[in-house]
């Protein structure tokens, strides 16, 4: 599955790709598109296997994931 | 290019309005220019006594209105805040007094350029050192921390504090200062100055401009798309300078501007750095503010303060050259901002991982 993390900060970002890549995750830190959120922060895109709900990190503000072709919410922290 | 294609229509449509802006009386090359436009306002709400520079510019009130409505339109309307309040109340306050050093903010310095004022390619020089350095702090592990969801109450104090602005201008007005020469007095007409504000704040909210944020991306990332706007902006504002007469190439004697090259650089490369660090330019923090983002509420409110500060106490340039006070002002800038910069490095690299998380699918 393809996902979008958003975070509440830069260097949340940062860590994150950082703990997926010790995962064997491939992902890339990218400029939060804007049909996704008006942020203008960092985000990571990565692809995996793993059960998404057992990688959420406290930094994380939102998932998406793509579905069908079109990026589809899944998470938002509280 | 496709999908850079609205962000560049934005870029041209701002440049177009902002050359309209200097026809219709605006001061030259400052169809936008947010630092002096919350400058001058601050000047009327006798904040300072600068008598040259006060006026309640419509054109900020329209751009905080504009991107309110754009964000409620869209759904996007999120109060929040809580990240550092009071360290980008201090950033805000820097990135003025770097600003007015220079003699505008990176929106007018790319409208400076435009008008053919060549010391704007020193400023353009500054802010992306400014802008570099702050991205080697975000790489290090910089961070003002999260925002935390607020009360709704709190995101509609800034647009209400814009109306109230707009009723006393239009009202009230003898309880505000104007100036009667100088910048302040030059203005285009309050409703065209006010749609124009409007436009660019929908405009800007929709495409989350931002003046850092492209050269941000384009330093990190190879991107150009945040940055497309920045260089359409030039070339319709260019385009229309040529057209109106309004361009006239060089360094000397430009309008409101000075020619010292080192605190060109030095002023916007502080707006730059302090930028990066706040995650936004002026602009991009006044859009911030109309969308329920508190903390660029904070931050404007930092801008005003140190628009007032600069005024009272000396800081600002003008035409003759920056000031032994704003060079001093500019060099305390620099070690406060590494120092916020420093000390708000996080040290830890582990990722904590949330248990209990429920997806949507």
């Amino acid at each position: 599955m393809e996902y979008i993390a958003l975070f509440y900060t830069h260097y949340g970002a940062i860590k994150y790709s950082k703990f997926l890549k010790s995962k064997n995750v491939e992902n890339e830190i990218m400029p939060v598109p804007r049909a996704l959120s008006s942020s203008c922060g960092i985000c990571v895109k990565f692809s995996t296997t793993i059960d998404i709900r057992t990688i959420v990190s406290n930094d994380i503000e939102s998932i998406f994931m793509l579905s069908d072709g079109e990026y589809k919410k899944i998470y938002q922290s509280k | 290019m496709k999908k850079n294609k609205g962000i560049i229509s934005t870029g041209l449509v701002i440049g177009l309005i902002s050359v309209l802006l200097v026809k219709f009386g605006n001061p030259a090359n400052m169809g936008f220019c947010i630092a002096c436009f919350i400058r001058d306002t601050a000047g009327a709400l006798g904040l300072h006594r600068a008598e040259a520079v006060q006026y309640v510019r419509p054109e900020i009130i329209g751009i905080i209105i504009g991107a309110f409505v754009m964000s409620i339109a869209g759904k996007e309307f999120k109060v929040k805040g809580g990240s550092a309040p009071l360290t980008r109340f201090v950033l805000g306050f820097f990135v003025m007094i770097g600003a007015l050093m220079f003699l505008g903010c990176p929106l007018r310095m790319i409208l400076r350029l435009a008008g053919g004022d060549l010391n704007a390619v020193i400023g353009i020089l500054g802010f992306t050192a400014g802008i570099f350095v702050g991205v080697l702090f975000l790489n290090k592990g910089f961070s003002l921390r999260r925002t935390y969801e607020l009360p709704k109450f709190e995101g509609f104090i800034m647009p209400s504090v814009t109306v109230v602005l707009f009723i006393l201008l239009v009202a009230f007005p003898s309880l505000l200062l104007f100036s009667e020469k100088g910048a302040g007095a030059s203005h285009a007409p309050i409703y065209f100055s006010l749609v124009d504000g409007l436009i660019v704040g929908v405009l800007a909210q929709k495409n989350k401009l931002c003046c850092a944020g492209g050269i941000r991306d384009v330093i990190m990332f190879k991107d150009f798309h945040l940055i497309s706007w920045f260089l359409a902006i030039f070339v319709a504002a260019l385009v229309g300078n040529l057209l109106l007469g309004q361009f006239k190439l060089g360094f000397v004697d430009q309008p409101i501007a000075h020619t010292d090259g080192l605190w060109n650089f030095l002023g916007m490369g502080l707006v730059g750095f302090a930028s990066v660090l706040l995650g936004g330019c002026p602009l991009r923090q006044l859009i911030l503010s109309a969308e329920g983002n508190i903390d660029s509420a904070i931050t404007v409110l930092g801008l005003v303060f140190g628009a007032a500060f600069a005024h009272n106490f000396n800081l600002a340039s003008s035409a003759q050259g920056p000031t032994l006070n704003g060079k001093v002002a500019v060099v305390i800038g620099f070690i406060v901002v590494f120092l916020i910069g420093y000390f708000n490095i996080e040290k830890s690299t582990e990722v904590e991982i949330k248990e209990g998380v429920e997806i949507e699918i």
